[in-house]
């Protein structure tokens, strides 16, 4: 005698709640892709630029570099700068990076590229913008709802402008005459306490325009632009005749003096990227392109799921019932479970969505049709019902196990996009194997169980027992 | 009280006829691909995404005609570029050309498409440009995601099921693939990248059906009568996972019907593949799996004693049968016309020929 499995709705239920609170928490916030929002898309490829080795030194060499011991701080882990790993008796040896790099992009030259164009982007006022790094050497910049690639592409594509200034604003000195800058540690004058430093230097036309500027200004600050932003404005103690200078940080703790000077020598670096970047692939979508198939989607999906619940019920009567409800409760869970894990709707995974739902039901279909199968061979329908599921368990899990198996290659394989589709329909499968698990396999048993007759039409049963 | 007999198609025995109609549909679809070549230089219609190039969607003030703006394209060169106009609003233009090289001369063309029709809605336009690089690596890519796909499913339905079940299913899998391609050939949809999502989709629920209905052959083999022939419980199978594998697969139709109302224009190239290929894909789990499995039995040995290690039968008495099978050539496959097997009881005979075609 077999008992009504209690558990089994309360999972149900638990996985609905679920659902239902991650559509509500989520609902206003869907993420739609550029496809469909609008905005630009743009793929740059970094390209190696061949540079001529420089013959000078490329060691950091401020006016106090005799008192100076360079050393890798542990922080630095994520911006490779070989120089620092010397101290400073090794500094005449020339050790540029153009000379020691390969031809490959390195991941911290991209890392440098990246965050270099991030901040260009946010000086154009977006938000939401998005840089990603896309294999090696590769960077996509997907800007929503904007769609001024000009300006976009001009923005993210010029050189930057570092510019030194004095107070009045007048220019002394620009980025192209720097050499390098690196974040380093020096002792102080003082004591012998360790200081992050930028350390600045220059070429031959740089060490002389340097020099005039800060024999000018002594007392007064220079500051420092990047494009139109003051990154920072340190003051002149003295002037520095043989280009070789260091930025110190006035206040704070070492940690965020760290910081602020690995951040610093990146920015100043990037007026000068080490890489080439190309616009390999640009897309440009009007903000209302996408709206309308927006729409549609909707209503298209609402449509699909009704043409499946009606086709069900005519073909499978009281199942076809059973199996409709489970589709409206799979949809719930499916959409939730989209949103929890954040999925961002493009063309593509809309497809994935309303696939999902041809092929939810899929697993009840197969186990409708083994029911009145067994049930034709003369079983009571208690006992059509098990064995309906226990014979046609294996082939739900088989092939639904190969289909994830199918994802899981797309996944990991995959562009950014069909990744996501990916995504969209292994969690259609998941969801799909939970509602005809928990909900209809809990309804049939439940039923076979408690009723003490069977109405053939109303199930659509056909006994050869006759 | 009797039992009623199941009713049994012959679907293994017209097996041929089965391979038939997919080689047709097959060689139609390669001759679409060698008439493509000539004609438009390119076997299937590759969209931007695979070659590079420029597609813009552009939404004038003024309607548009197709001849003026080529006379400005041909300024550019672009004078070959593809032009049409939306069937109800003409003063949407979607262009294609095939050999940019930057978006500047892009820009220009669209200030002087606007000089004479009006500035563009900023709100509904498109301009998609793509390096030559990019088509490359995505044709590569999906190359090597597909192949990887199989090679694991090929190993999976291996270990689940048998080795032959897996290289049916592949092959079957390659049919479908070919068929879709073949449609796709001779509609001229236009691939992109979403093209490659729905062939990927493709190969997926083709294994899935074909799993379907793996499954009951290897349930039924598993419990098989004796004298029963391999064709004989295939063709039980394939008959009695028809209308699963049917349903199943109409509700996924249905619902990528749905999808391709509803969905607008920019999704109807993804739907037609999809419908193509979960077309190629039920017909091929049920009219090429299973045949191309009896065929290869069939090879092999008339009895499937072998499935199950306890009843191994002796490599004389395959021979034997062997050699009995080609004294009587040119034997139908077919259940119940296939006599050359041990002897099928009358009674048994007498009901299969009593098999009707009607199925609900």
């Amino acid at each position: 005698m077999r008992k009504i499995k209690w558990g089994q709705l309360i999972v149900l239920i638990v996985i609905l709640v679920l659902a239902f609170w991650s559509i509500f928490a989520n609902f206003k916030s869907i993420k739609y892709g550029l496809d469909l929002r609008g905005g630009v898309h743009l793929v740059l490829q970094a390209s190696q630029i061949v540079e001529s080795p420089a013959a000078s030194s490329g060691a950091a060499e401020g006016q106090k570099a005799e008192e100076k011991k360079a050393q890798t701080p542990p922080q630095e882990k994520k911006e490779p700068q070989q120089q620092e790993k010397k101290t400073a008796e090794e500094k005449p040896v020339a050790e540029q990076p153009s000379q020691t790099e390969t031809k490959e992009i390195s991941a911290g030259d991209l890392d440098r590229a990246k965050s270099v164009i991030e901040r260009r982007i946010n000086a154009l006022g977006v938000s939401e913008a998005v840089v990603t790094i896309s294999g090696n050497n590769k960077i996509i910049v997907d800007i929503p709802g904007y769609t001024n690639v000009e300006e976009a592409k001009n923005v993210i594509g010029r050189i930057a402008v570092l510019t030194f200034k004095d107070e009045k604003g007048n220019v002394l000195i620009t980025g192209k005459n720097l050499k390098n800058a690196t974040f380093t540690y020096q002792s102080t004058k003082e004591g012998g306490v360790r200081e992050p430093v930028v350390a600045l230097e220059w070429d031959d036309e740089g060490k002389k325009l340097f020099a005039e500027a800060t024999e000018k200004n002594v007392g007064k600050t220079i500051a420092i632009y990047l494009d139109q932003e003051e990154l920072m404005a340190p003051k002149v103690n003295e002037p520095i005749k043989d280009g070789n200078a260091v930025i110190t940080f006035g206040s704070g703790s070492i940690e965020d003096k760290t910081k602020q000077a690995q951040q610093y020598a990146a920015l100043l670096r990037g007026g000068s990227l080490p890489v080439k970047m190309n616009f390999i692939e640009e897309r440009i979508v009007g903000p209302n392109l996408g709206r309308d198939t927006i729409n549609k989607s909707q209503v298209g999906a609402i449509v699909a799921i009704i043409a499946i619940m009606i086709y069900l019920i005519i073909i499978y009567r009281l199942f076809g019932t059973i199996g409709a409800l489970a589709l409206i409760l799979y949809a719930i869970i499916y959409i939730g479970f989209l949103l929890a894990i954040g999925t961002v709707f493009s063309l593509p995974s809309i497809g994935a969505v309303i696939l999902s739902f041809g092929m939810a039901v899929d697993s009840n279909i197969i186990v409708f049709e083994r029911i009145k199968e067994e049930y034709g061979k003369g079983r009571t329908l208690r006992s059509a019902v098990g064995s309906g599921y226990s014979h046609g368990i294996t082939a739900v899990l088989d092939s639904n196990f190969a289909m994830l198996l199918g994802m899981a290659v797309l996944w990991y394989f995959g562009t950014v996009q069909i990744k996501g589709f990916a995504l969209t329909l292994t969690a259609g499968i998941i969801a799909s194997l939970i509602t005809s698990l928990f909900f209809t396999r809990f309804i049939l048993e439940t039923l076979s169980i408690t009723m003490q007759t069977v109405n053939e039409k109303l199930f659509g049963l056909r006994s050869s027992l006759s | 009280m009797k039992i009623r007999p199941i009713r049994e198609w012959n679907i293994i025995g017209r097996s041929k006829l089965w391979f038939t109609i997919s080689s047709i549909i097959i060689i139609i679809g390669i001759l679409s691909l060698i008439f493509n070549q000539i004609k438009i230089k390119q076997p299937l219609n590759f969209g931007i995404d695979f070659t590079g190039g420029v597609m813009m969607r552009l939404d004038f003030e003024k309607t548009a005609d197709v001849a003026s703006i080529r006379e400005i394209l041909s300024k550019y060169g672009q004078g070959n570029s593809t032009i049409q106009l939306d069937q109800r609003d003409k003063s949407i233009a979607v262009i294609r050309m095939m050999t940019v090289k930057d978006s500047t001369e892009v820009d220009k063309i669209v200030a002087n498409l606007e000089a004479k029709f009006g500035k563009i809605n900023r709100e509904t336009f498109s301009i998609d440009l793509i390096g030559p690089t990019v088509g490359a690596e995505l044709r590569r890519n999906a190359i090597l995601t597909v192949s990887i796909a199989l090679l694991l499913i090929l190993l999976y339905i291996s270990v689940r099921f048998k080795l032959k079940f897996g290289l049916a299913t592949i092959l079957a899998l390659v049919h479908d693939i070919l068929v879709t391609i073949g449609i796709l050939a001779l509609t001229r949809v236009q691939l992109n990248f979403p093209s490659v999502a729905a062939l990927l989709s493709i190969t997926a629920y083709s294994v899935q059906d074909s799993i379907v209905v793996l499954d009951r052959l290897r349930e039924n083999l598993k419990f098989k009568k004796e004298r029963q022939t391999f064709a004989e419980i295939a063709n039980k199978s394939v008959t009695e996972t028809w209308t699963r594998s049917f349903n199943t697969s109409f509700t996924t139709v249905l619902a990528v019907i749905v999808l391709a109302i509803y969905g607008g224009v920019a999704i109807r190239d993804f739907t037609t593949i999809l419908i193509a290929g979960l077309i190629a894909g039920t017909y091929s789990s049920i009219y090429i799996v299973v045949p191309l499995l009896v065929l290869w039995e069939k090879r092999d040995e008339r009895i499937i004693r072998s499935v199950i290690p306890s009843q191994q039968i002796t490599s004389g008495e395959i021979k034997a049968q062997r050699a009995q099978k080609i004294e009587s050539s040119k034997i139908k496959v077919s259940t119940g016309k296939n006599e050359t097997v041990g002897s099928v009881p009358k009674e048994k005979q007498k009901s299969k020929k009593k098999k009707t075609v009607r199925r609900r």
